[in-house]
Order: C-alpha cells, then sequence, then structure tokens
C-alpha cells in the first residue's frame, strides 16, 4: 500500500517505518481519554485484540522525526491488575501483548488538583524504565481552586518531563506533542542510573511506601490553599443519602429514558422511512421484463461483488484468497438468480433486514450519549454508590444498575456499559442477564398482544405491558442469583470507588464516544445481521410456490378474487388485485423452508398453544424479534404492513382445524411470556460474544434464554387452560 | 482485644465521623489491594465523611465509598487527642 501525502489520517499499515507506539497510561478520571481524543481528533480507531476482551484505541500522530501511535490503555490505579481491563493496560505497558509492539515511550496522565494520589501509580510506571512524559493534565482546574505546582522541580523530582496541560482548553497540547517526539527519538534527558524503586529496603507495606513517597515529592512541589474544603457539598450529601440519592437517581434515570425515547423518535422514523424509500427504489431500478442474460449476469455479478466489498470493509474483514472466494461464489450464485427473486432478495433479505436493525442505532447511540455525560460528570460513581446495597441483595454489584437500567431501552449498550464492572464474574453475570430486560423491541409484540387480549380496555392492556417488564426484572434478577449459586459461584466483589469531584462533561467527548460505540456496533452486528437476513429470506422464500401449484382452494378464491376484480375499476379492484397476491404470498411462505419448518416443530410447540404458522413467526424472528409482527400478518393472508385493528381483528377470526379460535387468552399469555424471556436477538449474541471474548457465552445466553421462555410458557398456557380460560 | 481498645482501635466499619490512622489491613488478597492501592493502607491518615453502609471515607484529598464488607477488613486508630470536631459517641464505641 502506498500512503496518500495531502492527509495526515494514516492507518498503521500505511507507513513504511512502523511508528513509535506510545501508551497512554492513568488513573481513572484525570480525563485521559479527554486528552486522547485532543491530541488525536476522528483519527482515533477502535480495536480489539485476539485473546483480549478489551478495546484500545489507537490513533498515528504524525510528528516531526518519527510518528507515533498513541494507544489509549484503559484507565488503572496501579499495576495490581485486578480487572480485566487493569491487566490489559498492564499487559501492553510490558510489552507482553503479542498482537501488539512493546511501547517506546509511556505518556502518563496525572490530574493536576489529585497530584499525590496519581503519584502513586507513578512511582509504578517510572520503574519500568521506558521513556516517560507526564502530562500534568487539568492544571486549569488546579489554577482554579488555587493549587500550585512547581513544575520544573517536580519534573527533576521525578527524572522526567513534565507538561502541564489542560485538555479541556488545549493548553500545552502542543508542547506535549513536541515532547513526545522528542521522547520517541531518544532526545529525552536521561537519568544515568536506573529509577528506583521507592520501596527498595522497606521492609512494611509497599503501598504506604509509595504513598509517603509521593507525599514527600508533593510536599516539596505543592502548594495547597490552606482553606482546602474538607466537608464534602450539599448536592453530593443528597446525592450519596440511602434514601433521596436512590430517590435522584430513579428520577434522573426517567428523565434521560423520557428524552431518549423522544429524541429516538424522529431519526427513527427518518431511517424507517429512508429504507423503505430506498427499497421501493431500487424496486423500480431492477427491470421486470426479460433482459439479456449475457448483460445482467456480468452486471449483478459485479454490484454484489461490490455490496461484499463493502461489507468486508465495513467489517474489517481483509481480502485473503479464502474471502475472495466466498465473495466470488457469492456473486455468481447472486447473479444466476432469476430476476423476480433477485429483486425480493434485494428489497425484503439485504435492505429489510439491515433496516430492521438499523432502526435501532438512534437508541443506542443516545444511550451511549447519556451515560458518557453522566460518567464524565462524576455522578456515575455515586449512582454506583447508592445502588450498592440493593444490588447487592441479588448478587450484583452497585454498577450493574446502570447497565440493566439501559437494557430497558436495547440490550447492546448495556452490555457495552457492563465494562464498568471491574470483577469479571460479576460482568459476566451481568452481561447474561441483561437481555431478560424489556427493550424496545419487545415493544410491537406486547402492543399486538395486549390488542389481541383487551382491545376494549386500555387499562387492562396496560397490566399487560407491566406485567411484561416485570416478567422480564423478575427473570433477570432471579437468573442472576441462580447463576451465582451455579456455575459463576463467587461472592459479589464488595463496593470500593472514587467518587470523583464534578465536573462538567466535555460534549467533545461524549459525541466522540457515541462515534466510537456506534462504528463498534455496526463492524461487529452488520456482518453478522445482513448474513442472517439473507439466511432467513432464502428461509422464506424457497422452495419457491409457482401460481399453477396453489392448493386447489387458494387457487379457486385467487380466481375468484381476481375475477371479480376485472369487472371493477380504481380502489376496488386495487382492493381484489391486493388481497388475491396476500393469498399467493400466504401459501408461498407455508409453502417454503420456513412454513415447513413450522410444521415440523408442530409438536414441540403444541404444549405452548402454539400453531404452526405462530411457529413460522418465531422461527422468522430468531434474529429480530419484531418481525414476528409481520411475519403474522404474512401467515394470516394480510399484507406484511398489516397492523394496528386490522391486524386484530384477523388474528381473532383465525381458526384451529377443529374450528376452536387460534388466539385464546392462553396462547396470547404463553406467547407474550414466551416473547419477553427469549432471545430472539442476533445483534446483541454478537456484542456478548465481543464483550465475552467467546461464542461459548453467547451460545449459554442463546440456550438458557431459550429453555426459560418455553418453560415459561408451557407453565402460562397449561395453567391458564387449567383455569379454565380456554 | 484488650490491648487495642486501649490504644483506641477498632474497625473501620464502626467509626463514625471523623479522622483515624489506618493501622492494619487483613489479608493479602485482591480485596486487600483494592483498598491499599486506594491509600487505604498502613500508617496512612483517613476521615470517615459519611458513615454507613456503603460509607463514604476520604483519603488523600479523594473521596472514596467503600462497603461496610470491606471496612471490616481495616484496623483504625482513633489519635488520642480526639479533634474538636470528632463526635464524642465515637470514643465510647471505641472504648466498647
Amino acid at each position: 500500500m502506498t500512503s496518500s501525502p495531502t492527509l495526515n489520517v494514516l492507518s498503521p499499515e500505511d507507513i513504511a517505518v512502523e511508528p513509535a507506539l506510545v501508551v497512554v497510561v492513568g488513573n481513572p478520571n484525570t480525563g485521559k481519554t479527554s486528552l486522547f481524543n485532543r491530541l488525536t481528533g476522528m483519527r482515533a480507531k477502535t480495536a480489539n485484540y485476539p485473546g483480549i476482551t478489551v478495546d484500545l484505541r489507537r490513533a498515528v500522530l504524525k510528528l516531526p522525526g518519527r510518528d507515533i501511535e498513541l494507544a489509549d490503555l484503559p484507565g488503572l490505579y496501579s499495576l495490581d491488575a485486578l480487572s480485566p481491563e487493569e491487566q490489559v493496560a498492564k499487559s501492553v505497558l510490558l510489552g507482553e501483548l503479542e498482537s501488539l509492539a512493546a511501547p517506546a515511550a509511556v505518556l502518563l496522565v496525572v490530574d493536576a488538583t489529585q497530584l499525590e494520589r496519581n503519584l502513586f501509580l507513578a512511582s509504578e510506571v517510572l520503574e519500568l524504565n521506558l521513556p516517560t512524559v507526564i502530562a500534568l493534565n487539568l492544571i486549569d482546574a488546579a489554577d482554579d481552586i488555587e493549587i500550585k505546582i512547581e513544575v520544573d522541580r517536580l519534573s527533576s523530582e521525578l527524572g522526567c518531563v513534565v507538561v502541564p496541560v489542560s485538555a479541556r482548553t488545549g493548553r500545552g497540547i502542543e508542547e506535549l506533542r513536541a515532547t513526545l517526539a522528542h521522547a520517541v527519538s531518544r532526545e529525552l534527558p536521561m537519568l544515568d542510573e536506573e529509577h528506583q524503586s521507592c520501596t527498595v529496603g522497606c521492609r512494611g507495606c509497599t503501598y504506604s511506601a509509595r504513598y509517603e513517597w509521593a507525599e514527600r515529592i508533593t510536599s516539596g512541589t505543592v502548594q495547597q490553599p490552606a482553606n482546602a474544603s474538607q466537608s464534602t457539598s450539599f448536592l453530593d450529601r443528597v446525592l450519596t443519602n440511602p434514601v433521596l440519592g436512590v430517590g435522584a437517581f430513579l428520577g434522573l434515570m426517567l428523565g434521560v429514558f423520557y428524552l431518549i425515547f423522544s429524541l429516538a423518535d424522529v431519526p427513527m422514523t427518518l431511517i424507517d422511512e429512508g429504507f423503505s424509500r430506498i427499497a421501493a427504489t431500487v424496486d423500480g431500478l431492477i427491470p421486470t421484463q426479460p433482459i439479456n442474460r449475457w448483460l445482467w449476469l456480468p452486471v449483478v455479478g459485479t454490484l454484489t461483488f461490490l455490496v461484499t466489498g463493502l461489507g468486508y470493509r465495513i467489517a474489517g474483514i481483509r481480502w485473503t484468497k479464502r474471502t475472495i472466494v466466498i465473495a466470488a461464489i457469492v456473486s455468481t450464485l447472486v447473479a444466476l438468480l432469476p430476476a423476480d427473486d433477485f429483486r425480493s432478495l434485494v428489497v425484503n433479505g439485504v435492505i429489510g433486514g439491515v433496516g430492521g436493525v438499523l432502526v435501532f442505532l438512534p437508541q443506542i447511540c443516545l444511550l451511549f450519549f447519556f451515560i458518557c455525560l453522566l460518567e464524565d460528570s462524576g455522578y456515575m460513581a455515586r449512582a454506583a454508590f447508592v445502588m450498592e446495597r440493593l444490588m447487592r441483595s441479588v448478587g450484583l454489584p452497585g454498577k450493574a444498575f446502570v447497565p440493566m437500567l439501559s437494557a430497558h431501552a436495547c440490550a447492546i449498550p448495556g452490555i457495552m456499559a457492563a465494562r464498568v464492572i471491574e470483577d469479571w464474574r460479576d460482568r459476566l453475570v451481568t452481561i447474561l442477564v441483561l437481555p431478560l430486560l424489556t427493550c424496545s423491541a419487545r415493544l410491537p409484540v406486547y402492543a399486538m398482544v395486549a390488542a389481541l387480549l383487551f382491545s376494549d380496555s386500555p387499562s387492562k392492556a396496560a397490566l399487560v405491558f407491566v406485567g411484561a417488564y416485570l416478567l422480564g426484572i423478575a427473570a433477570a434478577l432471579l437468573t442472576a442469583l441462580g447463576l451465582k449459586k451455579s456455575i459463576l459461584r463467587g461472592e459479589t466483589v464488595p463496593l470500593v470507588i472514587e467518587l470523583p469531584p464534578y465536573r462538567r462533561p466535555s460534549l467533545r467527548n461524549a459525541l466522540l464516544t457515541v462515534y466510537d460505540r456506534a462504528s463498534v456496533f455496526v463492524q461487529n452486528a452488520g456482518s453478522a445481521i445482513l448474513m442472517i437476513s439473507v439466511i432467513l429470506w432464502a428461509l422464506a422464500t424457497y422452495p419457491k410456490l409457482s401460481e399453477e401449484q396453489l392448493p386447489p382452494q387458494a387457487a379457486a378464491e385467487v380466481a375468484a378474487l381476481r375475477a371479480s376484480a376485472e369487472e371493477l375499476t380504481g380502489d376496488d379492484a386495487e382492493t381484489l388485485i391486493q388481497e388475491a397476491d396476500q393469498l399467493v404470498a400466504q401459501a408461498g411462505l407455508a409453502h417454503s423452508f420456513a412454513g415447513r419448518l413450522g410444521r415440523f416443530v408442530e409438536p414441540i410447540f403444541r404444549p405452548l398453544g402454539f400453531d404452526w404458522r405462530i411457529n413460522v413467526g418465531v422461527i422468522s424472528s430468531f434474529a429480530a424479534r419484531e418481525v414476528v409482527v409481520s411475519t403474522l400478518a404474512i401467515m394470516y393472508g394480510m399484507g406484511e404492513d398489516a397492523e394496528g385493528d386490522t391486524l386484530v381483528e384477523t388474528l381473532r377470526r383465525q381458526q384451529r382445524p377443529d374450528g376452536s379460535p387460534v388466539f385464546t387468552t392462553a396462547t396470547c399469555l404463553s406467547l407474550l411470556t414466551f416473547y419477553v424471556l427469549a432471545m430472539q436477538c442476533l445483534p446483541t449474541q454478537v456484542v456478548t460474544k465481543r464483550e465475552t471474548g467467546s461464542w461459548r457465552w453467547a451460545f449459554l445466553q442463546l440456550g438458557y434464554m431459550t429453555l426459560l421462555a418455553y418453560a415459561a410458557a408451557l407453565i402460562v398456557y397449561q395453567s391458564t387452560i387449567a383455569l379454565g380460560y380456554a | 482485644m484488650l490491648s487495642m481498645s486501649r490504644l483506641n482501635m477498632i474497625p473501620l466499619s464502626q467509626m463514625s465521623q471523623g479522622r483515624a490512622i489506618c493501622r492494619q489491613v487483613e489479608g493479602d488478597g485482591p480485596l486487600a489491594s483494592r483498598l491499599k492501592r486506594l491509600g487505604i493502607c498502613e500508617g496512612r491518615p483517613l476521615e470517615v465523611v459519611q458513615a454507613g453502609d456503603p460509607m463514604i471515607l476520604r483519603v488523600i484529598g479523594t473521596n472514596i465509598g467503600l462497603s461496610k464488607q470491606l471496612a471490616e477488613l481495616v484496623t483504625v486508630e482513633i489519635p488520642a487527642s480526639v479533634p474538636a470536631e470528632l463526635p464524642a459517641d465515637t470514643l465510647v464505641t471505641a472504648q466498647s
């Protein structure tokens, strides 16, 4: 590859001479990531390395002399490595990670307002004897509260360059860049002797020794104002109060959720309409008349190849022999499809499938945005603090609460937010139970069932929703308790958390985080979604049923409808033709693999009160649960866009072969229970795999949720029948 | 225990608001490390700013939230010369 000279945005492969790796380390809450963002901006890329579940953000900086690659390590308090993130930070720092070079230098970020505390980590890092530059961040905040630091003296005491900076205002950033350039070109004045450990010859506690050293350095270089406030602020007393704090937290979260749902509405509608429009345009572009085969084959083949290439690029898949062969086979197969099938694949399979998942992206982004703001402001630590006691009673740490709350909009940001939980077991349990909580994709299903049961009584319909939410919460908490007592046995790690001072969060930081997380989601889930959409499309389309093969009864009905349509004009005729098409679609789906599969699994789902048509809905909504509504609409002979009253009325009329209605109270409740508890979401599975580092946990999640959903629906159906509600 | 009470040594979990010196952190596993690396280690001063479970400590200029279960691992010494702002009941707890 060659580099383009006009851009200073370079990926690591573009440069002949490997850029020197500089790792950014620092305590949590020191503004480390803000500083990284200030230095790199949009250039940063998030990467996930084999064998680790932790993201590293990296970016190449063009500096005079040698280019450097900056890697933002997770925040850490010490090199004890007590969490998976800290373990990774330590491995990278020590050059133990195979997929990453050993660092050429360290950029240590310390909080100027908390120098003594931050020097603890500094003492450990300096002992590694790597070229180190210290960024004295938040220097403006220190000025504001009249903390004076003698930078030169600090620098000579520590034996490395200290640059006062402010990531917020940009002060000192240029000097920091220049210093980094010197550091990697070994022009930095280094001490003759190795940095002596402050714990050498110390028989007592090494931690105390380091803090005593930090205290000694600080007392010689920092002037604290005499009247430093020693009490917590009034705000903090309220927010950490066992009663008021919980109330404030719930109120705040309610506000955030209200904002998410109201703000996400507009972009979600736009995405939905956008995809419909794209589908309609593409539909119009594909010729309806048979065209020359020798023109069709290369054009469609090339287009498919390009789209596959785009998919590879988004998912970060490299071009190798194998991936090229796969892309070529896919392109050939697609080019060989009859024009009608190709149209259906593109419009329903690809565009419909991708649009169905991307429609949730605004909610996901907004959640990330608010979580980031709350985190940056220092409030998240208080939330974990006040929720600690409540959460511990179910065996989860207080920090699990925010992920669990987020999961009520979408499980994906919830699973990603579980990274704040340090202990691996606690984090895993939280991730495994998160998808049980009612996310917004379940709402269309709840709405359908509520309307089927109580369309005449809004208050009873509301009870259906409340019941479904509570069932999800109870299932999640009980499963967490069960996991902690079985396969993930172990005590919940008790809370110890820094409550950082409140700070005004940075909008820029939050937006960069949202961009970063959203691209991680699209990269990881995108290709899986595309693949499963196409597979599900194929299941629902093949084998094809031509109109001549229609079952006699359906054929007669279709013929009758078409005949009467010919006698009418305008909208009436349209309606009849549409009805005829819907009958054809219904028969086609029944004839397809999905339809056959639905019949095949009938004995399994009969005890839940599902008929084979509902089974087709369950199968087709495997990757995205809300799809069940449109599948049922097709299965019961309506267009896929049928919703609201038409859908409910038609569903009500459906009868089993013996003449009894399909959607009885028992079947509705059983269906609702199943959809509250079943996994039915492929993107979540992909994110679980990513965050836990193995498909094992994603499969466990799928397995236990499906079993739980089946068992609970069985109990609900059978006991409702037993109580006399047919 | 007699010697402990004479020296005003109590578990951190029993402290109400006020200052003390950390004298011992039980164990050397990850739980103890979690405390020590934040500055809750032998010989270091600390201050309870809000008692309860979890409690809030001030250590080296930072507030730290700490669950009672962890506070039980820490033994602190209440200084003999009780500062004026220290509530009287601290001593009662200390000597009981």
